[in-house]
């Protein structure tokens, strides 16, 4: 697994953590333990991104270090064989 | 308001072509019971859900259903390149070739063309949220048929996480059913709908 690869996969996973949590609080606001759950997927997902961008380009339009050049539109599509990382 | 973030939700990685497993996958783009239906029922359905939990929760899993539209995509994507046209005509890929090369539209496996005809968004929150829970299963039986037609590891892999999502909606659909029937008039949840009576 590539560098890249590993950067990928942790913002997948955490992003995944991230979505089950949100689902499961919108039916159960209550859950004190399942909010603490999400408080700590979200940091996890948000290091996640920030290691992944720092040195494989932006995830999002707002992440564009634009100073280097537009790189929002370069580098591979998500849905390219290349672009994703094997299981 | 969206936001595009440029990954897919769960890894695609598909290292050889298959016309004939996605002239069946690709109903799970454009087919009666796939991830185009999906988002746009749970997305259409909100704006007349009166309670705020349960619109977000419709909210929630209609983008949900919006990635795993893109990861079907990208199955289909990825079997199709490089294909010959032999390949594609041995595959019976030939009808759809003709209209579309390989490019990605909103069809059956069967060749119908994506319609909205195949979901409703009824205005009334039991009926939508009954209406949700068998568009999930409807979807896990389409994914479990794939899994009966298709062998290669690299598709089943995305597919079985795909599949194990309709049963997770599942539950939460049926979880925010409850909690509108809660609020309802406990005689009788038909009595009214919440969403046009209550004014």
């Amino acid at each position: 697994m590539t560098e890249r690869d590993k950067a990928l996969m942790r913002v997948q996973t955490c992003g995944f953590a991230v979505t089950e949590a949100v689902l499961f609080l919108d039916t159960h606001p209550t859950d004190s333990a399942a909010r603490e759950y999400y408080d700590k997927a979200v940091k996890d997902y948000n290091a996640a991104v920030m290691n992944y961008i720092t040195s494989f380009g932006p995830l999002d339009m707002t992440q564009v270090q634009s100073s280097g050049g537009w790189s929002w539109t370069e580098g591979c599509m998500p849905w390219e064989e290349d672009c994703n990382v094997e299981i | 308001m969206w936001k595009y973030e440029k990954r897919l939700e769960y890894p695609v990685k598909i290292k050889k072509p298959d016309s004939a497993a996605a002239k069946v996958i690709i109903t799970q783009f454009g087919g009666p019971d796939g991830e185009l239906a999906a988002s746009q029922r749970y997305l259409s359905q909100r704006y007349s859900m009166p309670y705020g939990d349960v619109a977000g929760l419709l909210t929630d899993i209609g983008t949900e259903e919006l990635a795993h539209m893109e990861m079907v995509c990208a199955i289909v994507c990825q079997l199709t390149k490089d294909l010959t046209v032999d390949q594609i005509e041995k595959a019976g890929l030939a009808d759809y070739f003709v209209d579309h090369t390989v490019g990605l539209w909103p069809q059956s496996a069967g060749g119908v063309p994506f319609s909205a005809t195949v979901f409703q968004s009824k205005g009334d929150p039991i009926t939508d949220l009954t209406e949700d829970l068998a568009a999930e299963q409807k979807a896990r039986t389409t994914y479990d048929n794939i899994l009966r037609l298709v062998d290669n590891p690299d598709v089943t892999d995305a597919i079985k996480f795909l599949r194990e999502r309709e049963i997770v909606h599942f539950q939460r659909f049926g979880e925010a059913l409850r909690r509108v029937q809660e609020r309802l008039d406990s005689k009788n949840f038909y009595a009214v709908n919440p969403a046009f009576d209550n004014k």
